[in-house]
């Protein structure tokens, strides 16, 4: 994906990204405010803090707040927060602990 | 796709602030204000980078604006950089522009590891070098 942004696999990331208009892409950790058009928050990466995304893929840890239009959550993923989604899909064996709603 | 999943991106476009670490190499081709440790660093074309960075090798073809610790510094053709940058090697290609502090360090060795912080010895032997700037 040309122009994505990469926080990879043991990077550890801290603080306020705006990824603009390419997707964002997370094998690593995140920690604190990510603004995107699109996020895969991948098998080995872990987020926590607030979320807000057109398009949102989880198969990694999530843990905060979440806002988008189109969400889909995989069977390795494990989420515990606030998930606030208009589409929504979550994968059998997906882990989900907290609220789900639609975005408002 | 392979290829993007090993490299760490800051991608065009994108605005981070905060800090960021355990980075074996990172490129930054978006806008970036952060304290940054890496082995290596590149700063693409379009990328713009504010705060410290502590590497082996940083390549710049962006701007760059802090204070810098580096083995190897090379700034390409469409290199801005102001600030201070400390090195041990150092390429500048034509039209590259540098408006800051460069200080050499042949006694700071900032290897793989992490420097420590200058001893006295160390100190002593700058004293030729921090004159200028003092």
């Amino acid at each position: 994906m040309d122009g994505s942004t990469n926080i990879i696999q043991g990077m550890v990331v801290e603080g306020k990204l705006d990824g603009g208009e390419s997707p964002v892409v997370i094998s690593g950790n995140f920690s604190g405010e990510l603004i995107a058009v699109e996020v895969f928050l991948e098998e080995m990466g872990v987020f926590k803090g607030t979320m807000n995304a057109d398009r949102v893929e989880i198969a990694g840890d999530f843990n905060g707040t979440l806002t988008t239009e189109e969400l889909s959550v995989g069977s390795t993923a494990k989420v515990d927060g606030e998930l606030r989604a208009n589409s929504l899909a979550i994968e059998l064996g997906a882990e989900v602990i907290g609220s789900v709603g639609r975005k408002s | 796709m392979d290829i993007s999943k090993t490299k760490a991106v800051i991608g065009e476009g994108a605005h981070f602030s905060g800090t960021i670490s355990n980075a074996k190499s990172i490129e930054i081709n978006g806008t970036v204000e952060a304290d940054l440790e890496a082995e290596k660093v590149s700063i693409g074309p379009e990328g713009e980078f504010r705060g410290a960075i502590k590497s082996d090798l940083v390549v710049i073809s962006g701007h760059y604006h802090g204070e810098m610790h580096a083995h190897s510094v090379w700034a390409t053709e469409t290199a801005q950089i102001a600030g201070e940058v400390h090195y041990q090697s150092l390429q500048m290609d034509r039209g590259a522009a540098l408006n800051c502090r460069v200080v050499h360090n042949w006694t700071e060795d900032t290897g793989n590891s992490v420097a420590e912080p200058e001893d006295e010895d160390a100190a002593s032997d700058d004293a030729e070098t921090g004159d200028e700037a003092s």
